[in-house]
């Protein structure tokens, strides 16, 4: 027996997809199960106030936005430093809030393979964005977030009150699919064998 | 023999530390380290077998303090994991009971909250216990660098699962699928 997919499940849930195309469905109670607790969750989702980050973060995300251009015209960033510039600043504070729900969202639900990485996960782009961040510049959402939290590092994060809860248990690594988990898989190994280590 | 290579050695004489995968792939070259499946379970273990592996470097631990270190570190992440899926397990089953509006569900929640109120309890406890069995072997400065040093595990573990996110995306753009 086939399970549904994240991907079907999230269709299913989200209307795009009728019930009866998928006849699994009818005779799996996990799968149906799962639908109902997706379902509860994007309904819970539509409904969550995101949080207003505390006076101190404005203050240091306004610093870092000066460090921000000061580091761009040292070193054009490919990832940041592309199109910003003062003229846009209201687009990308804008965008920052959008990503703060996405990642509201993201982080209330755990429920399938998020396109957009959880929030404190989101720095993992950070670490190294020059060698990520090119790659997925077709991918307005992900390339989105991913421009965002480029200059935004850990400390400033858990000031903003996203990564409070976060933290890679059991349940973060059963729901990577096979691919990211070879991934992941490939990147520990590397990591074992890292000078220095 | 750096600090890192010895790391590894007293792992694979420990035995179950580090994942099979690994050592398979040691034994039989290239096939073996592209695995067709990885299981949540083989993940958690390469997690556990980063953190010990670094953690004699981070630590400044001695080679035979480290050998004392490894089976108590070793420990302390069991006991933090067990204690970690029994939780898990009991929110499932909250959730799952709180779903339902039915009224008979009422002392079966009881029942379920207090489980988890005492598996917290307990997981505190053994989890204190663990720690102070590592700390016991470390000196205040060691002790302090093993709490910066867990803490940023935490956060390289995001960073990587985040990557593999990202590398997974990527590699099925890069194989034309969605």
């Amino acid at each position: 027996m086939r399970h549904l997919t994240s991907e079907q499940l999230v269709d299913l849930a989200e209307g795009v997809r009728a019930e009866p195309s998928m006849p699994h469905l009818q005779s799996c109670e996990a799968c149906r199960s799962k639908l109902t607790e997706l379902r509860a969750t994007l309904a819970a989702a539509g409904e969550v106030d995101v949080p207003e980050p505390s006076p101190l973060f404005w203050d240091h995300f306004s610093a870092r936005v000066h460090r921000a251009v000061e580091a761009e015209q040292a070193d054009r960033a490919p990832a940041f430093g592309r199109g910003w510039s003062w003229r846009t600043l209201p687009l990308w504070v804008g965008s920052f809030a959008v990503a703060v729900l996405v990642i509201a969202f993201a982080t209330r639900g755990r429920v399938h393979e998020a396109p957009v990485p959880v929030p404190a996960g989101s720095l993992a782009v950070v670490a190294e964005p020059q060698a990520e961040v090119p790659d997925i510049a077709d991918d307005p959402s992900l390339s989105l977030v991913a421009d965002l939290v480029t200059d935004l590092d850990w400390d400033a994060a858990v000031e903003a009150g996203l990564t409070t809860h976060l933290d890679v248990d059991d349940d973060v690594v059963t729901q990577l699919s096979d691919g990211e988990r070879r991934e992941l898989h490939r990147l520990l190994r590397a990591e074992l064998g890292r000078p220095g280590a | 023999m750096t600090r890192s290579t010895f790391a590894m050695v007293a792992l694979l004489a420990a035995g179950a530390a580090l994942p099979s995968v690994t050592v398979h792939a040691q034994r039989q070259g290239r096939g073996a380290l592209d695995p067709a499946s990885v299981s949540a379970a083989e993940i958690q273990q390469m997690f556990d077998a980063v953190a010990l592996v670094q953690a004699q470097n981070q630590l400044t631990l001695a080679d035979d303090q480290y050998l004392q270190f490894l089976p108590r570190f070793k420990a302390l992440q069991e006991v933090r994991r067990r204690a970690q899926r029994e939780h898990q397990q009991l929110i499932q089953q909250l959730r799952r009971l709180s779903v339902s509006e039915a009224r008979a569900d009422e002392p079966q929640l009881k029942e379920r909250l207090k489980a988890l109120q005492e598996q917290e309890t307990r997981a505190a406890a053994d989890i204190k216990k663990a720690y102070d069995a590592v700390d016991e072997m470390l000196d205040v400065r060691q002790q302090a660098k093993l709490r910066v040093f867990e803490e940023n595990m935490e956060r390289r573990k995001i960073e990587l699962v985040t990557r593999a996110q990202v590398n997974n995306r990527r590699n099925l753009r890069g194989k034309g699928q969605p």
